[in-house]
């Protein structure tokens, strides 16, 4: 029982992990800011479907030259995600690997379960050096006073970092366990008795029983007709000499 | 229920009809071919191949592959030498000449009929993929050191010199309970002790195989019990989900750190306590999770 609460515990977290790993995609990924004498020259938040945006009003130099650089990468790997935490939710409810009578029909979700959690460490792994560290951007928070210009840099990643970090917490031990079990467990393609029976009747021969009883029958009965006939005809006969 | 009931009243019909047309011939085809397909059941059941529907196979032959095959395998036989010699006696005299079949040995070929089917051999298929079956006999003690549980934790891991051990006195008993059923069988064969033979033979070769093989299972996942007691593996995994993370953010602050001179020594402290935090967390799965069980 208390075996049971653990799982279907894991599994609502899994779901949860996942909503988080969905909402993350439309939250910001990144704030970068400067500031110069004390007032804020630029101002820019990165988003994965929107890219970089910014408070200010179009056409400001200072904010327009400090803008970072662009990337597609977070936007590929965003779509990739959001088709799977779909696909991984489905699963989840209608397809649980504790809810089946056939593990072969759960395991599809279950590889695209690893595949999700993989996306989910590439978003916390390797995102930083491919997109920050590239973009001279820096991880996870820091302020950095540029002497020359007397202006104060400032870095900081964004929810969604911290929201993917969330959901990987909370998808890892269910999928983990789910790879487990499809690795321990197997169910049974066909019963014994199925199996018994198809290979019993492809060698079955046939037997005329109830073609027999019938013909039996009537020969039985046109015998009994021969027998009547003939008493009648030797008591007939027998009438006929008296 | 008896399943034969349909079929032993037309038989009676056949038998009765035979007798009052004096005629043997069609009681002596239908009884024929009821004995081939009985040993047919039999041997299927067994894992045989099947008895080919044709003269060339004959049944007392089928009887005799059988008997030797069960006798290297099992060290029994499963057909007694005088039924089979009874088989082949009128098998041989009824192919010889089907269509004038003695009346008194119509008689010889009904007995042996239901001699064979009185006999039920257990089927080796179920014997041996059943779980049900496992999971009231012995065989789940077996299973129970494989998948432990202690106070409501479990795991899959332990000592390789403690599982030898256990496979040792396993196989020893195991052996001897075979021996026994072994015994028994030869002097009078039995549906049941047969199988509980076939599930010995099954458990030794699992346990030999260790735990490489999977563990079947009929309807739902959820309603077997070594499941269950697998899901309370589930805390131990988020304490390796949170190291994990900690060990990635780590890794990604210390190549920031390489990367970029101008930052160097601002995060090694928060990456190394990181670092170490998934060490704990690590050394905390390992003595709550992994090493209890290992030490049960």
């Amino acid at each position: 029982m208390a075996g049971t609460i653990k799982g279907k515990f894991a599994r609502i977290l899994f779901l949860f992990g996942l909503a988080l790993a969905f909402i993350s995609m439309f939250m910001d990924w990144y704030y970068y800011s400067a500031c110069s004498s004390g007032s804020v020259i630029a101002e820019w938040s990165f988003n994965a479907f929107l890219s970089w945006q910014t408070s200010f009003i179009e056409g400001i130099s200072s904010n327009e030259a400090l803008r970072p650089k662009d990337s597609t990468e977070l936007l590929i790997m965003g779509v990739i995600l959001i088709g799977l935490v779909f696909i991984c939710a489905f699963g989840a409810i209608l397809k649980s690997v504790e809810m089946t009578n056939s593990m072969e029909e759960t395991k599809p979700y279950i590889y695209l379960n690893t595949f999700l959690l993989m996306i989910n460490g590439y978003f916390i792994l390797v995102m930083p050096f491919t997109f920050l560290i590239t973009n001279e951007l820096y991880f996870p928070f820091i302020s950095i006073e540029d002497l020359s210009t007397n202006t104060i840099h400032s870095y900081c990643i964004g929810p969604a970092y911290v929201m993917q970090v969330a959901s990987f917490l909370l998808i890892f031990p269910h999928i983990l366990f789910s790879v487990l079990t499809i690795n321990r467990f197997e169910s049974k393609k066909r019963s014994p008795e199925t199996l018994i029976a198809k290979i019993l009747e492809s060698s079955k021969e046939e037997i005329p029983l109830e073609k027999f009883i019938a013909e039996l029958n009537s020969e039985s009965r046109s015998k009994e007709d021969v027998s009547i006939i003939y008493e009648k005809f030797q008591r007939q006969r027998w009438r006929r000499t008296r | 229920m008896n399943p034969y009931e349909d079929l032993d009243v037309k038989l009676r019909t056949l038998i009765h009809l035979s007798k009052k047309n004096e005629d043997s011939r069609r009681a002596a085809v239908v009884f024929y071919l009821l004995i081939r397909r009985v040993l047919n059941e039999s041997g299927v059941k067994l894992g045989f191949a099947p008895l080919i529907s044709n003269k060339e196979h004959k049944a007392f032959e089928y009887m005799n592959i059988i008997n030797s095959v069960m006798q290297n395998t099992f060290n029994f036989k499963i057909f007694h030498k005088e039924i089979i010699d009874k088989v082949q006696k009128y098998e041989l005299l009824y192919l010889r000449n089907p269509m004038s079949f003695p009346f008194d040995s119509l008689k010889e070929l009904v007995n042996i009929y239901y001699d064979l089917r009185k006999m039920d051999v257990p089927n080796v298929y179920q014997s041996i993929h059943d779980t049900d079956y496992l999971e009231s006999s012995y065989t789940t003690q077996a299973n129970n050191f494989f998948i432990r549980s202690n106070n409501g934790r479990s795991g899959i891991f332990f000592k390789k010199k403690d599982s030898n051990h256990v496979k040792q006195y396993l196989s020893h008993e195991l052996s001897h309970k075979e021996a026994m059923i072994r015994k028994k069988l030869k002097n009078k064969y039995d549906k049941e002790s047969f199988e509980q033979l076939l599930q010995y033979k099954k458990l030794k070769r699992e346990i030999a195989m260790g735990n490489s093989k999977k563990i079947s299972f009929k309807g739902q996942l959820k309603n077997n019990h070594l499941y269950q007691e697998s899901l309370n593996e589930i805390p131990g995994f988020f304490l390796i989900g949170l190291a994990v993370v900690f060990i990635m953010l780590s890794i990604v602050i210390l190549i920031q750190e390489l990367f970029r001179p101008e930052i160097s020594g601002a995060f090694t402290l928060i990456a190394f306590a990181l670092f170490g935090i998934a060490i704990i967390l690590g050394f905390l799965y390992w003595k709550l999770y992994y090493q209890e069980v290992r030490n049960q």
